[in-house]
């Protein structure tokens, strides 16, 4: 019965939000193609900013809709009425998000790397610092997501955005300088040294505990309004 | 586990920044209706939060239909409806999705009852919800809390900002709600005429306590206005039950609670004559009460 809960309200949340979702896809799916099929670097870098922003839009409207207006307005209180719990409703507003956000970004991985391997755009040793680049937006996202549902504020998570903005473009340019990364980016063969992996790892383990750590902070509240 | 009672809450604490809810003890049982009388800001809404499970008390225990709250919430919200001033339907949807994404959940939705509702709220299915009124959306939001059949219904403020009719059209399904004598509503209101219509035991709460809490009828019969006249300026008698005075020149019209017939005879021996003994209306005895409280607090 509970998990039936939360499973429509993740249905629920799918259905609302599905025109949205359809029109940052096709946005997605646009850049991919101007990416693949017109030439030069030019067209590549249009195709990925699209791409980049459909993920980037798709992420932000799911968590103003699904979190933040749901608090807003009072729709979670409908939802609260319901024969489920705040743990249960975290979870299902965790899921939700990451399961479209993580969706659109495998996707944007995917087209990524093939177009930039396939057509040559970039030559191979510039793999890892893509796959660094692309790791580094999940825990971006995965931070955003929490401050919403842990603060239920629109001013704190527009704070949060603006910060990780500065943070991310920081974040890159440290990562290019590095001696261990940067002379390679252009080199025709992909080094996985320790730093490339290290970073990854980080990424990942980051993006990771965040959510665990929402939860964990979640499941300690007493009071859901 | 107590069975009979709809609600039981013992000793409720809650403390806000700037909202103390002290010693609440709330209960009545399956079958009866319940009505929470008081003031903007005296803690209604907090009760029934927690008697919801949305709010957790910081000491003293809650027991609804049997289930302790908020450990047991989500058994025991199969069998509540809750509704309150401040929950909203999802806007871009309509009626309908509402009405499959509840039944989806809740085995006891009751379709026909549900058409039913449909009709004598004047509602479409079809109908987004962001394009209802705000009397459409509290009936839509009580048509999807009444067609799941609960045994329990919860409602906070149901019918602030409604118009006359709407206010009758909710309050004829909340009496028809009850045709099963196991079904229970506990309801506030700053509406005492809502109150009186339906409730068979009434609560008065101000500023976090609970300031009277009996049946309907005790409550009304239990209050009297009294107009004397002094002609020689005797001292009112200091009789406890006593809520309030006015004196006006040679007439003192007195408001008492806890009435009983030995009263007249106690202003009559103070040398005070009796002119008129009055019944109180429930806004009359609110009022009364709010006041008493709210000097007794100063």
């Amino acid at each position: 019965m509970t998990n039936k809960v939360v499973y429509k309200l993740i249905s629920n949340d799918l259905k609302i939000n599905r025109t949205p979702i359809l029109l940052w896809a096709l946005t997605a799916v646009t850049g991919i193609v101007v990416a693949y099929f017109i030439p030069g670097l030019v067209a590549a870098n249009i195709g990925f900013s699209l791409l980049a922003s459909a993920i980037i839009g798709v992420g932000i409207h799911m968590l103003a809709h699904t979190v933040l207006y749901d608090n807003l307005k009072g729709t979670h209180i409908f939802v609260m009425s319901l024969p489920i719990n705040f743990k249960q409703y975290t979870l299902a507003k965790l899921s939700v998000n990451l399961l479209v956000f993580y969706f659109m970004w495998a996707l944007l991985s995917a087209a990524c790397i093939y177009v930039t391997l396939s057509r040559g755009i970039f030559p191979a040793g510039s793999l890892p610092m893509v796959l660094m680049v692309l790791f580094s937006i999940l825990p971006v996202y995965s931070l955003m997501l929490s401050i919403s549902i842990l603060t239920q504020s629109i001013g704190y998570t527009i704070v949060t955005v603006v910060t990780l903005n500065f943070a991310t473009v920081a974040y890159l340019w440290k990562i290019v300088y590095l001696d261990s990364i940067g002379s390679y980016v252009w080199g025709d063969h992909a080094v996985w040294n320790s730093t490339v992996l290290g970073i990854i790892l980080i990424q990942l383990l980051v993006t990771i505990i965040i959510p665990v750590s929402t939860i964990i902070i979640q499941f300690k509240k007493k009071d859901v309004i | 586990m107590n069975t009979t009672l709809a609600v039981n809450c013992k000793a409720i604490t809650k403390h806000y920044p700037h909202f103390q809810m002290e010693n609440i003890d709330l209960s009545f049982e399956q079958g009866t209706v319940m009505g929470l009388v008081g003031p903007n800001g005296a803690g209604k809404s907090t009760i029934l939060r927690i008697i919801m499970g949305l709010v957790c008390a910081d000491s003293g225990s809650v027991e609804v239909l049997g289930y302790s709250m908020p450990g047991d919430q989500v058994e025991a919200k199969r069998d509540i409806g809750y509704i309150s001033e401040d929950m909203r339907l999802y806007e871009s949807e309509t009626i309908s999705f509402h009405m499959e994404f509840i039944k989806s959940i809740f085995n006891s939705w009751d379709d026909e009852y549900a058409a039913t509702l449909l009709r004598r709220f004047d509602l479409k299915k079809e109908q987004k919800v962001k394009g209802l009124s705000h009397g459409q959306r509290v009936k839509a939001t009580l048509l999807l809390a009444l067609a799941r059949r609960p045994h329990l219904l919860v409602f906070d403020e149901p019918t602030t900002g409604l118009d006359p009719a709407a206010r009758k059209d909710v309050l004829n399904e909340m009496m028809n709600a009850l045709e099963d004598e196991t079904r229970s509503i506990l309801f506030s209101s700053h509406n005492t005429l809502d109150i009186e219509q339906i409730s068979d035991f009434i609560t008065f709460i101000y500023n976090g306590r609970i300031i009277e809490s009996r049946n309907k009828e005790e409550f009304l019969d239990g209050w009297r206005r009294l107009r004397l006249i002094n002609m020689e300026n005797n001292p009112v008698p200091g009789l406890a039950n006593i809520r309030e005075i006015q004196t006006s020149g040679k007439l003192c019209t007195v408001t008492l609670n806890n009435y009983n017939d030995t009263i007249p005879e106690q202003f009559t021996s103070a040398g005070l004559s009796v002119d008129t003994i009055e019944r109180l209306t429930l806004e009359e005895i609110f009022l009364s009460n709010v006041k008493y409280a709210r000097e007794g607090s100063a």
